[in-house]
């Protein structure tokens, strides 16, 4: 099964495939206001016709060069490429404004595979644990684990509870629409036949995180604006053993916070780089030092950001259930191929988890060659003005949109969706929590009903005997009280 | 304390209440389609009653903020009428697609969009043009080719 898995990939267009991945991903990853959940979601369209192996490995590349791709504008501009490198710029542009700009980029790459490859190892060790685990699980679980994960990414991720949980419930309503799962009635479809069959997932992603984006990129009025990209020269991988020796704690700590926030629903590397560099800082002798220019904040950052992608696939892979919005992209891939991913695919489709692991691990390889042989060009990327590779990337959605099913219908939702994502980018309504209702919404309703069916008479009853399903409500329903009740003391206290 | 109003949750919740009510009412028509009462129609009203629930608690708070928000989204007139101009060219691209063609839509629209988002001391026709017409033929060429997908040909095919 291993060597069933490694040679799915060992083929040469899988590989060819991958490379250009990796490289359109470290791209995407770099230009400020491109990210790699539209480089994943845009190129989604593209491994329809693919076997699933070659779509999978083709989709991690992607992921795993669009997280890392972003220290490279963090630090040569100060602009960090994808929210994935906020704190990245802390030191990073500091240390290029002092002539260390090499150096920089070559401790945030290695700091990248460092990350990438200890979480590729977590997930190597804890996903078939959990699928063991959760291959017991029934619809009560199910039902409270998909609550769980949209309820923390709710309240996690946006400044009101209130908002991320209207951007989850707005997006299970969207899931409704066509013929339900339980009993076949059409629902919301408000007369429209293509609305039958409901909203096809990729219009929905592409025009959530590619086309709202370029909406409200038209909106301010251009400027000439001439961007600063710092030179930089680099020797070796740019930084000594020694140093390398020095930051192995902070390394292995960051690494482990980003994958435990990447398992964490919802959350992902976005979330993992700030935390990390915050803990980095409280930790050190020196924290005085932080953000004046300092390899230990590249490390920090760059080590937990790529970390949360082995993390974020744990979920996805034994429970289904997406940890952050480009996984949630992958599990559309998934289900596009016919794969549903959850504890059984351990049991039935050993081939394709090893598959994902080897594209995982062959990826991370390729990022680190291009990122080291290729800067040169991802800076000249970098330059290209926005206003030729904005139409350009909106021309690429309405081409993937259309060629999924050949219908102009899709693409009009991709533009409806991106008005959709247009409101909650001016209302700062976050995305995630809404793709990940539409995502889950027929496991969620599946789940619940099959699990009042079984109740036979008191739900809430039936749900107090299941021990796992309550753990997971009851943490769900902390979570939900515990944020607004900690904005309102920090309010006071302020 | 003087009580100040967030307008923009207010503005929100009604929203959000409205939709939610308007959605549920139109839950409560659907057939079960299930001999027990969870049926259909069960998750529709779950999620367009929770809807409207939260749609209440925005409204909630806005009267128990206490600092003032100003309503509406605080674009600028100007702002506004930009984003209809790049809306419009969406819908004139997808509009045409089927009719006119893949190729032709393409370079039209990506001229008249990055035309249009350039600064005007930056804008280079002729390199735009190059641009379009590049962009769209590698774009064909690998959906097409690559991918085996297929795209309108319009009066081209």
């Amino acid at each position: 099964m291993i060597l069933e898995g490694l040679l799915a990939i060992l083929t040469p267009l899988t590989l060819v495939l991958m490379l250009a991945g990796t490289v359109i991903g470290i791209a995407f990853g770099s230009v400020p206001g491109l990210t790699s959940t539209m480089a994943v979601a845009l190129c989604l369209p593209m491994t329809y016709k693919m076997s699933t192996e070659m779509g999978i490995a083709f989709l991690v590349s992607l992921y795993i060069g669009g997280i890392s791709g972003g220290l490279i504008s963090a630090i040569l501009i100060n602009i960090p490429g994808t929210p994935s490198s906020v704190a990245t710029c802390f030191d990073g542009a500091p240390m290029a404004k002092n002539g260390q700009a090499g150096k920089a980029l070559g401790v945030g790459i290695c700091a990248s595979v460092f990350g990438t490859v200890l979480s590729i190892a977590a997930m190597i060790f804890i996903a078939p644990m959990l699928a063991k685990w959760s291959l017991a699980f029934g619809p009560y679980e199910y039902f409270a684990v998909t609550v769980f994960a949209l309820t923390m990414i709710s309240s996690l991720i946006a400044d009101s509870v209130l908002k991320g949980l209207s951007a989850a419930i707005i997006g299970l309503m969207f899931s409704l629409v066509g013929i339900s799962p339980t009993g076949g009635v059409v629902r919301f479809a408000f007369g429209i036949r293509e609305l039958q069959l409901g909203f096809n997932t990729l219009p929905v992603l592409i025009g959530l995180f590619a086309v709202g984006e370029i909406l409200s990129y038209s909106m301010i009025k251009p400027e000439k604006k001439d961007l600063k990209i710092i030179d930089f020269d680099i020797k070796g991988f740019g930084f000594t053993m020694e140093e390398a020796r020095g930051q192995l704690v902070n390394l292995i700590r960051s690494s482990l916070i980003g994958i435990g926030i990447g398992i964490l629903p919802g959350i992902g590397g976005g979330t993992s780089n700030v935390i990390s560099y915050s803990i980095a800082k409280n930790q050190s002798k020196y924290p005085e030092k932080f953000g004046t220019g300092i390899v230990d904040g590249i490390v920090a950052s760059e080590a937990a950001n790529n970390a949360s992608v082995g993390g974020a696939l744990i979920p996805l892979l034994t429970l289904g259930i997406p940890g952050d919005a480009v996984t949630a992209i992958l599990l559309g891939g998934l289900i596009m191929k016919g794969v549903n991913p959850g504890p059984l695919l351990f049991v039935n489709n050993g081939r394709l988890i090893y598959a994902i692991y080897f594209a995982c691990i062959i990826s991370t390889l390729m990022m680190f060659v291009i990122e080291f042989l290729g800067l040169r060009m991802f800076v000249r990327i970098l330059k290209v003005p926005k206003h030729y590779l904005l139409p350009v990337v909106m021309a690429l959605c309405v081409v993937g949109t259309f060629a999924i099913n050949n219908r102009v219908f899709d693409v009009w939702s991709c533009l409806i969706f991106g008005v959709v994502g247009f409101l909650f980018k001016t209302f700062r309504f976050p995305e995630s929590p809404f793709i990940l209702g539409f995502m889950l919404g027929g496991v969620l309703e599946q789940n619940l009903i099959r699990s009042i069916q079984y109740s036979d008479g008191s739900v809430v009853l039936a749900y107090t005997k299941q021990p796992i399903a309550m753990v997971f409500l009851l943490v769900a329903l902390a979570v939900v009280v515990w944020k607004p009740i900690m904005n309102a003391k920090n309010k006071k206290t302020a | 304390m003087e009580r100040k109003i967030n307008k923009e949750s207010l503005g929100l919740g009604i929203a959000l209440l409205l939709i939610g009510l308007v959605l549920f009412v139109s839950a409560l028509k659907l057939p079960a389609g299930s001999s027990m009462d969870v049926g259909a129609s069960f998750m529709p009203k779950v999620i367009s009653g929770a809807l409207a629930v939260l749609g209440a608690c925005f409204i909630l708070s806005a009267f128990l903020s206490r600092k003032e928000v100003k309503g509406g989204a605080a674009y600028t007139r100007n702002e506004v009428v930009r984003l209809l101009i790049t809306f419009a060219l969406l819908f004139v691209y997808i509009f045409f697609l089927k009719k006119i063609g893949f190729i032709i839509m393409t370079v039209f629209y990506i001229i008249a969009q990055s035309w249009f988002i350039t600064p005007p001391e930056d804008r280079k026709p002729v390199r735009l043009v190059i641009l379009a017409v590049v962009s769209t033929l590698i774009i064909y060429a690998v959906f097409v080719f690559g991918f085996k997908l297929l795209l309108p040909a319009g009066i081209l095919g």
